[in-house]
């Protein structure tokens, strides 16, 4: 190693020093809880991105499934340094956005943290539509009070909409979920332990499919309403609408009126009184 | 999944349960499927491809799709087959069945 180059590494070293010095000192102290957010969120998303890269270079079959198994980033940890940034300022806009984040990404443990403090303080903030629909889908013993509390609070129509339109969901996966339950305790979980089998049992005497399918119908309805100024939102709606209404376990069967194959006329109805298999099918 | 149709409609007969197919092959197909598999059952004839009325009126984009239906014509499964389709028709069945006893 000669002498020039020696003295061009020391200024760089000091360079890099002086650097870090300023970054360690200065910018953290200056970040609004806005950058905090965004700082973590963008972390986050790398280390996604990262993840989803060293998924595609393993190769197919074990080292994959080693990769994904081990690598994927820690979401709890991002949610216990968002969690902690809500609780730093509690009454910034960063708040909001941090406990929806965490509500949406992390385990049921923190998602309910985060959502314990978004609806207790934070029905009136528009972000909080954003929670909604993913709430609906996890179906919990507190997801129809959340939405309900939200639904009379938000002075926001938008909100409204998506509150009402999680709600439709919630009743209608619950309706539908039911029915899974029925199989399953009946089929391939004969065998559960009985303090498991009590719980199911509980959960099938005490819902209802026609009356969640019928909630479900009211709530999409309302949604459609509500949603006015956003089109596309009022479409999701109203597809929802025609879905539950027809299709939704716990709902009459629309009538089909038509012909057999030599023109003999059926209707669907004529065959009440039976347990029917409606297949369309086709001999392909 | 012929044969399971068949087998299935054949454990329960005389019980208060039945299929109801909607087809969308052609006449003659059609014609000869019943024949042939000696299904015994109604089937809608839905003019001859996959797109006739009843299957656009109930939004059917997959096939086959299944709904059980129970003796008040309210929609209680769906997309089930095999053996899950059996155990659900015949869980129907004795709900009519517990029901004539009361």
């Amino acid at each position: 190693m000669n002498m020039r180059q020696s003295n061009h590494d020391r200024r760089t070293a000091a360079l890099l020093f002086s650097l870090a010095v300023f970054a360690a000192s200065a910018l953290p102290a200056e970040r609004t809880p806005a950058q905090q957010y965004e700082a973590i969120v963008g972390e986050y998303e790398l280390a996604q991105a990262a993840f989803a890269t060293a998924v595609r270079a393993a190769k197919v079959g074990p080292d994959r499934d080693k990769v994904r198994a081990t690598k994927r980033p820690d979401v709890a940890a991002f949610g216990t340094r968002l969690l902690k940034l809500a609780d730093a300022h509690p009454k910034d806009a960063a708040a909001v956005d941090a406990l929806v984040w965490t509500a949406n990404h992390s385990d049921d443990e923190q998602a309910h943290k985060a959502l314990d403090r978004l609806f207790a303080d934070h029905t009136n903030d528009a972000k909080i539509a954003a929670v909604c629909e993913p709430l609906a889908v996890r179906i919990t013993d507190t997801t129809d009070q959340r939405l309900r509390k939200l639904l009379a609070e938000t002075p926001h129509r938008a909100v409204k909409a998506q509150a009402a339109f999680a709600l439709g969901l919630y009743c209608k996966n619950k309706a539908e979920v039911r029915a899974d339950l029925i199989l399953n305790l009946n089929g391939a979980e004969k065998d559960l332990a009985p303090v498991d089998r009590k719980h199911y049992e509980d959960v099938i005497k005490s819902t209802d499919s026609v009356k969640l399918a019928n909630e479900a119908v009211k709530w999409f309805r309302a949604a459609a309403t509500d949603a006015s100024g956003d089109a596309a939102f009022a479409k999701r709606a109203q597809a929802q609408v025609h879905e539950v209404e027809h299709f939704c376990i716990g709902r009459e069967a629309m009538e089909i009126t038509g012909e057999d194959v030599d023109g003999r006329k059926i209707k669907l109805s004529d065959f009440r009184g039976k347990v029917v298999v409606l297949d369309f099918w086709g001999d392909w | 999944m012929y044969p399971s149709q068949r087998s299935l409609a054949r454990k329960l007969q005389g019980r208060p349960v039945t299929f109801v197919g909607v087809n969308s092959d052609g006449k003659e197909r059609l014609r000869s499927t019943l024949k042939r598999e000696q299904f015994d059952w109604p089937n809608f004839w839905d003019g001859g491809d996959t797109s006739g009325p009843i299957a656009q009126a109930w939004d059917i984009t997959g096939w086959p799709t299944i709904y059980v239906l129970d003796h008040k014509g309210i929609i209680r499964f769906k997309e089930i087959r095999g053996d899950t389709l059996e155990l659900a028709v015949r869980l129907l069945v004795e709900e009519i069945e517990a029901g004539k006893k009361k």
